[in-house]
Order: structure tokens, then sequence, then C-alpha cells
């Protein structure tokens, strides 16, 4: 059935050897015939004519990865990288690594302090592998956003100078907490092969006076040496919290000394990327989502249900399953957090477990087992659902909360409402 | 750049801004000496009371005054949280004795008035906030731009009806007019005067300033559905009591029984049903109140 289809596709782009979508088709019917190398022939003419789309560009890698041709395999990443598409790329770009046997690292900005109190910033290898957007389950619309941001002007510099938009800026990214936010820039950095900077409260605040000021404005300086370079500011709200909600005079400081970095008075923030995330864009200083801070606010909403689905498979990979029904454990898991969702499968794991100690025989993980643990748990979103359905209604005279709005508009936000 | 801040520096940051739940969260870090130092528990007790955990934050406070006798802070907390938890005695007797060492701190005068007008609420009896006025005034004396001070004065007047009310809540309001206690303190003394839909405005204003606030919320939805078209008409109750009502109901059925007026028992019928119905109305847009 598949070769008479290869056949008469070829006798039909023998009479209209141009038509670019007959020869898609046919290079979709090699590989369903496992003729890879042959699909890739049929893919590599459409490239060379520009005539691919995002999907397209994927599945030409995927046919040069199983023809074995690695080079081409990264041809077509390449390709699809300066076109700015997303799905599917990072997923090609592991298998390509995984079959070469190589382990993506990021390069970390880490300060060594001396003996004598010098401290002496260097770039390091961060001992985990990095992680890439193809690890982030779902969450499409956000990864859409950064890649626009903050990867395709490293990517495409060119189109970004004849546009005269420099490369940089701020994105902050906010949503319930466990949702993927870390995961996310940790995700960019990977992409983009930058170096990584991660700027913690902890490692800002001081309690003598003018030193977490220092601290906050020696951090901006290594990204500004090791540039280009992804500085990541997790927890923004305790850094940059609003200065009308802040009780003393003490802390107020460090959010001015924030503005003057984002700012770059007197330095350069070309080719440094801010990105920062909070669970609480109320309590983070107004000032800080003016254009030229953060220029992009993205609202990480708990997963839908096929990046559940996508979010229970990773989790179960490597454990030992029997048939288990990942579209209907995400059906029955509205607002469940990427966090939620992994506890979910410890606890069924748990039961299995519990069972095995019992009875002396050791099953697989089954649906039943996940519903059994569903049962039990509630996400833990709900409460930051409250709170954000509060800011919606009536601190929302900017609009500054209209995805959210929208997202409390969902089926699933409104279902538990009406469930609680 | 090292690890500088221990937990509690991060608690005390968390606190400043607002944040106790993750002010508490740093504390639970804690260990060795630390914990038994008056700064620990102090910032434990402060985090407590600001989550309204009021019995937890006597003990915590307990806990630092132990380390810090007569610290007036903690004795200050300690009061507070002993009112929050409904030991309006024993909150008499600490401020009483904080007092005694810092006679001439406005705060504590200013607390001790809001403990009075709590004191002088008792059941079955002509309740007088005589002594309340007293403190609050004698706060401002100490200091005229004290803020707890100014926001004792003004609560004691909205709480006893007092026709100054809401000039005072304009002067806590000209101190800092995005304070959201300010703005519901305004709209209960505007409420007081019967001017409703300003009132309303006010308490709308304070749910703005801080919806995470759940009795702010409650209130800011309330006047919201107040303010919708198929309540509004029935605004001019919120002037009158309960008992107004009912009386008023009493009279009218009266008068349509004895006139034998259909008209006026239609109406009246008609009229009880839509109050009936924007009442299931409102309390199905409201939700409970939080406790």
């Amino acid at each position: 059935m598949s070769l008479d289809r290869v056949e008469g596709l070829r006798s039909a782009l023998g009479a209209a050897p141009d038509n670019h979508v007959l020869r898609l088709m046919l290079a979709e019917a090699l590989v369903d015939s496992a003729n890879p190398g042959e699909a890739l022939a049929e893919y590599e003419l459409l490239l060379t004519k520009q005539q691919l789309d995002e999907d397209g560009l994927v599945a030409g890698g995927r046919a040069a990865l199983a023809a074995g041709r690695h080079d081409r395999a990264q041809a077509f990443v390449d390709a699809a990288g300066a076109t700015g598409a997303v799905n599917g790329i990072s997923e090609l770009k592991q298998e390509l690594n995984e079959s070469l046997g190589l382990q993506q690292l990021v390069r970390v900005v880490r300060t060594e302090v001396a003996d004598d109190g010098d401290s002496q910033p260097q770039l390091e290898l961060d001992s985990n592998p990095a992680a890439t957007f193809a690890d982030v389950g779902g969450l499409e619309d956000v990864k859409k956003a950064i890649n626009r941001t903050i990867i395709l002007p490293f990517q495409r510099p060119d189109l970004y100078e004849k546009y005269n938009r420099s490369a940089g800026g701020g994105v902050l990214l906010f949503g319930p907490p466990g949702c993927g936010k870390t995961l996310l820039a940790r995700a960019t950095a990977g992409e983009c092969g930058l170096p990584f900077s991660n700027v913690r409260i902890e490692e800002i605040l001081d309690p003598y006076f003018g030193v977490s000021e220092a601290n906050l404005h020696d951090s901006f300086v290594q990204a500004r040496r090791f540039a280009p370079c992804v500085l990541f500011i997790d927890e923004l709200d305790a850094i940059a919290f609003a200065r009308r909600k802040h009780s003393g005079s003490v802390g107020r400081p460090l959010v001015d000394q924030l503005l003057q970095e984002l700012d770059a008075i007197g330095a350069d923030n070309d080719n440094i990327l801010v990105l920062a995330a909070t669970n609480a864009p109320w309590d983070v200083d107004e000032a800080m989502k003016r254009p030229g801070r953060f220029d992009r606010i993205v609202f990480v909403p708990p997963p839908d249900a096929p990046a559940r689905e996508r979010i229970l498979a990773l989790q179960l990979k490597g454990r030992p399953t029997s048939d288990v029904d990942v579209t209907r454990i995400a059906k029955r898991t509205p607002l469940f957090s990427g966090a939620d969702l992994r506890a979910l499968v410890e606890r069924a794991v748990d039961i299995v477990i519990d069972d095995a100690l019992e009875t002396g025989h050791e099953r697989p993980l089954t649906t039943r087992d996940l519903e059994h643990a569903v049962g039990e748990m509630r996400p833990s979103t709900l409460e930051w659902i409250a709170t954000a359905r509060n800011y919606v209604e009536f601190a929302n005279q900017s609009g500054s909360y209209d995805e959210v709005a929208s997202f409390l508009m969902s089926r699933e936000a409104r279902a538990w409402k009406d469930h609680n | 750049m090292d690890a500088a801040a221990g937990p509690l520096v991060r608690a005390r940051h968390d606190l400043a801004r607002g944040r106790p739940d993750r002010a508490l969260a740093a504390l639970d870090d804690v260990a060795g000496s630390e914990l038994e130092s008056e700064e620990f528990w102090r910032l434990r007790a402060y985090a407590l009371y600001d989550l309204g955990d009021a019995e937890a934050a006597v003990e915590a406070a307990r806990e630092g005054l132990e380390r810090e006798p007569g610290d007036p802070e903690l004795l200050d907390l300690l009061a507070l949280a002993q009112l929050a938890a409904g030991r309006k005695k024993q909150a008499r007797k600490t401020i009483d004795a904080a007092l005694a060492v810092y006679p001439d701190s406005a705060v504590l005068h200013a607390h001790r008035a809001l403990i009075l007008a709590r004191l002088a609420e008792r059941p079955l009896r002509l309740t007088s906030y005589k002594k309340a006025r007293q403190a609050a005034e004698q706060a401002l004396s100490l200091d005229p731009e004290c803020e707890p001070a100014l926001r004792a004065r003004a609560q004691i007047a909205a709480l006893s009806g007092d026709r100054d009310a809401d000039v005072y809540a304009s002067e806590l309001l000209a101190f800092d007019p995005e304070n959201e206690h300010a703005h519901v303190i305004k709209g209960t003394a505007r409420a007081n005067r019967g001017d409703v839909r300003p009132a309303l405005d006010h308490f709308l204003e304070a749910a703005r300033l801080d919806p995470e606030d759940p009795h702010l919320a409650w209130l800011g939805r309330r006047s919201k559905v107040l303010q919708s078209r198929f309540a509004a008409p029935l605004l001019f109750m919120e002037r009158v009591t309960r008992g107004h009502v009912r009386i008023g109901w009493i009279a009218v059925i009266l008068t349509a029984r004895l006139a034998h007026e259909t008209v006026l028992s239609a109406a009246a019928f008609i009229f009880w049903a839509y109050m009936w119905a924007a009442h299931i109305y409102i309390e199905r847009r409201t939700g409970k109140m939080p406790k």
C-alpha cells in the first residue's frame, strides 16, 4: 500500500517536478515506508528551495537522523533555528545529541572568594546536563515568546540589526509555584548556549548597610563581563518588591539599585538577557514593568491537559508501568502544577511499593494506582489562583493581568471555582 | 559574592516587604544558637501575628520576652496578639505594663486606645469609648504625626458613630492616600452618615490597594455587587437596621390589611419578592464573609 503510494507520488512528481506539496508528501510517504535515506534526499531538495515549514524541518531532521546523517540533521536544526521555529526543535536537538553521545552543559558564572577577600568571577561548566525546551512539558506559547525575545536575536543577529533592534532586555515570567518558571529559565540558557548567571536573594541580602546593593551591582558587572549572557533573577518580588508595600526604608535602595542596573546608567546592557521569575507579580515594583526594563511579562499558567500528558509521560519514563492511560489521568488533574504531577507519580509509586512489601509481588504501576493517588491530592495552585482572582477583579486597571483573567475564564479554572 | 544572608536576615527582609509567609519559611531554616536568640522569637511573633495566628504569636512573643524582658516592641506585640486572640483583659495588662516603663511612647498609647475600645464593647451595657478616645488623644499629643495614633483615633470615631470620624479618616488619608485601612475607616464613617455610594467607593479602593486581604476582597466584592443595577435600589437599606426594616414591613402589612388595599398588598408582595431575589443574588455573588 505504502509502496504503491510512493510510486504514485513519484509518477505525479515526474509530471510536475516543481510541485513542492507533492514532494513533501513523497518524503513523508518514504518515511512511512521505512526509507529514510530517500526521504532525506527529498527533504534536502525542499530545504534548498526553502519550501519547508516548522514541521517539515523537524521531519527532515528526523529523517536525517534515521538515515545516520548527523551532519544533515544539524543542517535542519540550524535552518529551523534561523526561522525562529520552536515546536519539536528542542526534541530534535536532544535526539541528535543523544545519538552522538553528547551531553550539553551550561556555563555558569561563579565567584570564588580568595583568602584575602578578593573575589574573582569565572565561567565554569555546570555539573548537571543543560535543560532544554524539550524538558519543559507544554507551555508552547511561552516558549515561543522566549524564543522571539531572547534566543532569536542571537541566532539571527542580521535580522535584528536590519531593523535596528538590539539584542538583550528583560523578560519576567510569573505564575503559580511549581509550574516550570525556573526550569524555563534554565532551558533558555540551554537553548541559546549562553553563560548563565543565577542571582538569588540569599546571595544578595546582607545585614550591613549598602552591602546588599553592592552585591546586586556585582552580579550585573559579572554578567556584563561575560556578555552575551543570561542573567536570571529568581523570586524577583523579593528584590524588586513594591516600594509602596514596604514598611521600612532600609530595603528601598535595593529596588533603586536594580532599577539603575536595568537602566544601565553608565554601563552597557546590550547582550545581557535578564530573565526573572516570580510567584507574586503584584509584589513587584511597578517601575520594573516599564518598557526598557522587563519588556515582556509572560504568564506561565498551570499546564493544560496535553501538557500534563507530556509531563506525566516524562515522569513515568524509566519506571515499570503497565498500560498507563496518561490521557485519562491528565483529564482528572486540572490545575495540577508540574510539581504536583511529580508528587502524584511519587505517591502512586509509594502505593505500588507498599503493595509489593505486603504481598511480595512486585507489580508494575497501573492507571488505577495513579487514580487512587489523584483522589488523595488537590492542586497546590488553588491558593495562588484565589489570590490572582482578587487581583484580576480589583487591581487590573492597567490590564497587567489580562492573561490571568483569560486563564481564569477557562473551563478548568472555573470548574475548580464551582467545586470550591 | 558569597552567600551573605542568613535566615534571620531573610526573614527580616520578608517581613518588611509584607510577606510573613515567606518570613516564617525562612525562620524554619534557623538552627543552632540563633534559635535561642530574642531576634528569632521577635520575628516569629511578628510573622505569626501578621498571618493571623494570634495564639501562636502570643507564645512566640512570650518566648522573646523571656530572653529580653521589658522589650517595648515585644510587649506591644504581645498586647496586640492577646487582643486578637480575644484576651482583652490580658492585653490591657500587658500594654499598661509596657506604658509603665515607656510612658512617652505614642505607639503604645495608640494601641492602648484600640484595646480600650474593644474592652468598651460589652453586651447589654451602654458602650462608652471615652477612655479609648482619651488614650488616642494622648498618643497624638506625644506625636501628632504618629500613624498608629491617627488610625486609632479614626477607627474609634468610626466605631462610636462620631460625626468627626470622616474628618479623622481624611487626615489619615492625607498622611497616606494608599492606606487601605484608612479607606475602610473612611468608608465606614461615610456609611454611618448615610452616604452609602461614596462609602462603597472607599471599600472598593481598599480592595484595589490590597486584594490579597480576603476581608478587603470580600468587602470590595460586596460593594461592587451593591452598586450593580439589580441591587442598587436596595442601597437605601444599608442606612437602616434590620429592626427598622421589620417595623416597616409590619406597618405596610397592617395598613394593607386594614385598608383592604389590594394594590398596596400586591406592591408590597412584589417588593418583598424582589428583596429576596436581590438578597440571594448578593449572597451568591459575594460569597461567605471570611473568618
